[in-house]
């Protein structure tokens, strides 16, 4: 349903998305991870035809996005933005007639009637947006994403400044989505969100550095990630193990937390410990959580 | 209806109900009317009651002739009916300033609203074209804009048909007078709404972009005290040579809004 190759835009100077290749299908969900400024934003501002990308190419719904397909991509693109941009002074349905009018929506009032339905708003249908709290506002935003039944859908840190029921709302909503068959793309600083949604997660900082199901990700980096507890504090161990090539380390009590280049290197560390005095007590591979596959992606990359 | 015109006429009864919700938008260009014809039919007609000395006393160097210098046909009017006819026309270029100032107010209110609303981002999601936006931004302000030029005209032709001289309203159904208010007052209105468009783009805050539009309003003044001290008098030709040059003024204005109004720009360069 969406597929970019090598999609690039730069800012002047500033590369901001970089040779960025990927695919989402009907009815998967993809999370977009990356630091602020990674890109996340400008990629769904290229999918949903509000830039055009400096090189490479992307295609949404089956057409190619040109200039001259702009149009047409809109029309298949649904985009939830950062900020709801309600029109706050006017009613929930104004607000979603209006965009159901500049989509074309034939019938707009029983579509409108249709998505406030659905994403659980159809009793605050006449009350003033900017009367609703911050969780209605973003259910109000998801139903002007979707009031003209795109097949692809961005979201855009959709459950950023949410309490946790309102947060869990939406991601109901998301999943509908994706029940729905549609394409969701979702851009969030949330792992534990991001891991619970989504098929296939995306790491980005400007370029793509993984792309994968949320658990080969975790197993990736579960190898190269050991807890080493020794006796005493860990931090006088610390300098050993920093010296050993491409391993990091940090200290809690006592327990050394290593990163190292592959699960063959362990016995060789724990000899340099050993060698260098530290009594080892303990030794295992951690559970590597998403934080922790992500984190190191993002830190590999400098 | 095409796609085109259903788009813009979303945004047009969109900015409507805004403005319905909130017609407090409305009060600085109503009070611009009052403001305007009260003082201008207090001197008319109010004040020459009161002291007891006509206008046609007043010292206005042959008001007839200056008349029949802006291209009005007098008739049969008395000297005091002549001198109202010569200050009314003078009241009249000044009201032009009702659809500049509502416009400016109106637009600029709308496009930064948009932009404090956090509003175009999604707006510009949808498969409106540049041109469209534009256009359904400007409507609802030129329409309100021209309601208010109309009850400026309704004002001074029921005040001057009631209590003016005899004849002397008929002179507002002259061909100068339908110049000014058919043709100059939509012009203005629309420089007014492009400037707003192409201001607001550049400024977060109504009031500031009013503040620079404001600057309009200086040549209008110009003419006002110009005429009113003599130094030259707006005939017909000179209203027609106007409106041609403010024609070009307006496509200028247009050329530049148009690319204001570029997705990408007004992405990444709105601030």
């Amino acid at each position: 349903m969406v597929e970019t190759r090598a999609l690039t835009r730069r800012f002047d100077d500033r590369v901001a998305v970089d040779g960025l290749t990927l695919d989402v299908g009907a009815g998967e969900v993809v999370s977009l991870l990356g630091p602020n400024g990674a890109g996340q934003t400008t990629t769904f501002r290229m999918l949903a035809a509000l830039l055009m990308p400096t090189s490479g190419e992307a295609t949404i719904a089956g057409t190619r996005l040109t200039p001259s397909s702009a149009d047409a991509t809109r029309s298949r693109v649904g985009l939830l933005t950062e900020a709801p941009g309600l029109w706050e002074r006017l009613s929930v349905r104004r607000n979603l007639l209006t965009y159901a009018d500049l989509h074309g929506v034939t019938d707009s009032g029983a579509r409108v009637a249709a998505v406030m339905d659905a994403v659980g708003i159809a009793d605050r249908a006449d009350d003033r947006a900017g009367a609703l709290s911050k969780g209605l506002k973003q259910r109000v935003a998801l139903a002007r994403a979707v009031v003209h039944d795109p097949q692809v859908v961005l979201l855009d840190e959709p459950t950023s400044g949410l309490d946790p029921a309102s947060a869990r709302q939406v991601r109901n909503l998301i999943r509908q989505l994706r029940g729905d068959g549609r394409a969701v793309l979702v851009s969030t600083h949330n792992l534990s969100e991001a891991e619970e949604l989504s098929d296939r997660i995306a790491v980005l900082n400007a370029r793509l550095l993984a792309f994968d199901t949320p658990r080969r990700l975790r197993e990736e980096r579960r190898a190269a990630v050991v807890a080493i507890e020794v006796e005493g504090e860990a931090t006088a161990w610390l300098r050993v193990a920093a010296q050993l090539e491409g391993t990091s380390a940090t200290a809690d009590g006592a327990v050394l937390t290593l990163r190292v280049p592959d699960h063959d290197s362990v016995p060789d560390i724990v000899a340099a410990l050993v060698a260098a005095g530290a009594r080892v007590r303990r030794v295992e591979p951690t559970h590597a959580t998403l934080e922790d596959a992500y984190l190191a992606l993002v830190r590999d990359d400098g | 209806m095409g796609d085109r015109w259903r788009r813009i006429r979303a945004i047009a009864r969109k900015d409507a109900e805004e403005v319905r919700s909130q017609p407090a938008l409305l009060l600085p260009a109503a009070a611009m009317v009052l403001g305007l014809a009260v003082p201008a039919l207090t001197v008319l007609l109010v004040v020459p009651r009161l002291s007891g000395e006509s206008l046609a006393d007043a010292g206005f160097t042959d008001p007839g002739a200056a008349a029949a210098a802006m291209g009005i046909e007098a008739g049969r009017l008395t000297d005091e009916g002549l001198a109202q006819v010569f200050l009314l026309q003078q009241f009249l270029v000044f009201s032009l300033l009702v659809p500049i100032m509502g416009s400016l107010s109106l637009a600029s209110q709308g496009i930064i609203g948009e932009k404090q609303a956090r509003a175009l981002e999604p707006l510009l999601a949808t498969p409106i074209r540049t041109g469209e936006l534009l256009a359904g931004k400007v409507v609802t302000p030129f329409v309100l804009s021209m309601a208010l030029l109309a009850a400026t005209f309704l004002l001074y032709l029921v005040a001057m048909s009631t209590w003016g001289e005899p004849g002397v309203w008929l002179t507002l159904l002259g061909r100068r007078t339908l110049l000014l208010f058919l043709v100059l007052g939509p012009l203005v209105s629309l420089m007014g709404l492009l400037a707003a468009a192409i201001i607001s783009s550049r400024v977060n805050d109504a009031r500031t972009a009013q503040q620079w539009g404001a600057l309009l309003v200086l040549p209008l003044t110009g003419f006002f005290v110009a005429q009113l001290t003599g130094q030259f008098l707006l005939g017909t030709g000179a209203l027609l040579v106007t409106a041609l040059m403010l024609v070009v003024v307006c496509a200028a204005l247009l050329a530049v809004g148009v690319r204001v109004f570029q997705r990408e720009t007004i992405l990444m360069r709105w601030k």
